[in-house]
């Protein structure tokens, strides 16, 4: 599955319980909404560690990584990348 | 402490209320309870009002508002959060995930109620004060035996809440009323001299999983592994959170894992003058639930469930602590509330025992939505008002 379709799968059922609110979709605002909490922000990042090999520096604790699926879609992809 | 009179409890002529634990739930009952009229005896096993508050520094009050920010319960609560207001310009609503909390400063939060009790009418407070014998007679508690500092006293009460936040009253009446506690206690130390903005979200989350990090690679103690930080009430303010299982608990490994992080923290920039202003006492999530006329359920909560005898409404997540899972947190779904009965806080079989905050009758996933500060305030007046409108 391109990790774009995976993020979005473990955000629908990790931070809605599988029942989206009106109006979402990969632009939603994850921060702006309350969905990424510290706690699901945390376990975003393992998963896309132990998962998807994304690894997560300091510096990348930014609000924009996290803003929206298509944000963290984007941030995975060029760490992947830049990892090879 | 000003204003506060000593017990007398066999000097006047009509029985009191007895709340024992002065904590949030108690002092709302004690307060509403003297509101509506009732003579009410408070019993505190400290020397001091204000229980896990103000003991184990709980600087973000939960339950006191909907997910929208509004307020959830009208009456004591929201004056609460006014009279904290009024007293410190640092008291703030602040919106976490998709919750609203009340940011306070827990020693402000000890001089507002304690001031609050002190001046309400018909309140007695007995400090350093237990609950050592009861007689039971068909159902009703007939007298109790208080104990305080090497003295004993006896009181015919009217009714007996427990509010001691581990059911510790009830346990005395009988053990099997009480279903014991599932959920991770913790401790808080609160730190001054960090940078302004050194934990604003994300920050916070970055510097919680070096933390995490450090502890799977030994450089922190294993208490460190599932800390928790926060951000203050003043700019110079932050708060760490050690979840321990309560029997397992040891004031001293507890001291040497605070001393290790203070010195791994302030290898970071924004701790480099940081340094631990106080500690807080083991805070107990669930202490035990009573085993009430209604149970509240996982089910009850989550389905948004209303009763007819509603003591007050509730919409925490469920934050539970489990011991061997550790966090896990579930919003209920947007826009939902549910109520907390009445007999959920009565304890079954009894005809004037009651219970009130963390150790009311519910489930332990249905507890861990409702043990929350704001709620646990709705609940004691719920009670102390039923009391005090019924014993006139």
């Amino acid at each position: 599955m391109d990790i774009h379709d995976a993020l979005r799968s473990y955000i629908i059922n990790e931070a809605f319980k599988g029942t989206v609110p009106e109006g979402f979709d990969d632009d939603y605002d994850l921060i702006e909404s309350g969905a990424m909490d510290s706690l699901f922000m945390m376990n975003l990042i393992t998963y896309l560690g132990q998962q998807h090999q994304v690894e997560f520096g300091m510096n990348d604790m930014v609000p924009k990584n996290f803003k929206s699926i298509n944000a963290l879609s984007e941030f995975s992809r060029n760490k992947l990348a830049s990892a090879q | 402490m000003n204003g506060i009179r000593p017990v007398r409890p066999s000097s006047d002529p009509s029985n009191p209320v007895v709340v024992v634990g002065a904590g949030a739930a108690g002092i709302s009952c004690a307060l509403s309870a003297a509101e509506a009229g009732a003579r009410v005896v408070l019993l505190e096993k400290s020397a001091e009002l204000g229980g896990t508050v103000s003991q184990a520094l709980i600087h973000t009050l939960g339950g006191l508002f909907d997910d929208q920010g509004s307020l959830l319960n009208t009456g004591l609560p929201a004056e609460l959060a006014e009279r904290l207001g009024q007293a410190c310009s640092y008291t703030k609503q602040r919106r976490i995930g998709k919750t609203w909390v009340l940011d306070v400063d827990p020693a402000k939060y000890a001089n507002v109620i304690t001031d609050w009790v002190a001046t309400t009418p018909n309140i007695d407070i007995v400090f350093h004060a237990s609950v050592t014998k009861l007689s039971i007679h068909a159902g009703q508690i007939g007298q109790i035996t208080i104990s305080s500092n090497g003295n004993f006293d006896s009181v015919q009460p009217a009714a007996v809440v427990d509010a001691t936040g581990d059911a510790n009253v009830v346990r005395l009446v009988d053990a099997e009323r009480v279903a014991n506690g599932v959920a991770l206690g913790g401790v808080i130390l609160q730190f001054r001299g960090v940078a302004t903005d050194a934990l604003r979200f994300p920050n916070g989350v970055a510097l919680l999983m070096d933390i995490r990090k450090a502890a799977e690679t030994h450089q922190l103690p294993p208490e460190c592994l599932t800390l928790w930080l926060d951000t203050g009430v003043y700019p110079d303010e932050a708060y760490a959170k050690f979840n321990v299982t309560p029997e397992q608990y040891d004031a001293a490994s507890m001291q040497t894992a605070a001393a290790r992080l203070l010195a791994f923290l302030q290898t970071k920039p924004a701790f480099g003058q940081a340094f631990i202003n106080a500690q807080g006492r083991l805070g107990i999530r669930d202490g035990g639930r009573i085993k009430g006329e209604y149970c509240l359920t996982e089910a009850d909560i989550k389905s948004g469930k209303q009763f007819t005898d509603r003591a007050c409404r509730a919409c925490w997540p469920i934050e539970h602590w489990h011991p061997g899972k550790g966090l896990s947190l579930e919003y209920l779904p947007a826009g939902s509330t549910y109520d907390i009965p009445l007999r959920s806080l009565k304890v079954a079989g009894f005809t004037n025992l009651w219970a009130a905050g963390k150790c009311l009758s519910a489930e332990p996933r249905a507890q861990a939505s409702a043990r929350v500060v704001g709620t646990c305030w709705a609940m004691g007046e719920a009670v102390g008002k039923y009391l005090g409108g019924n014993l006139q």
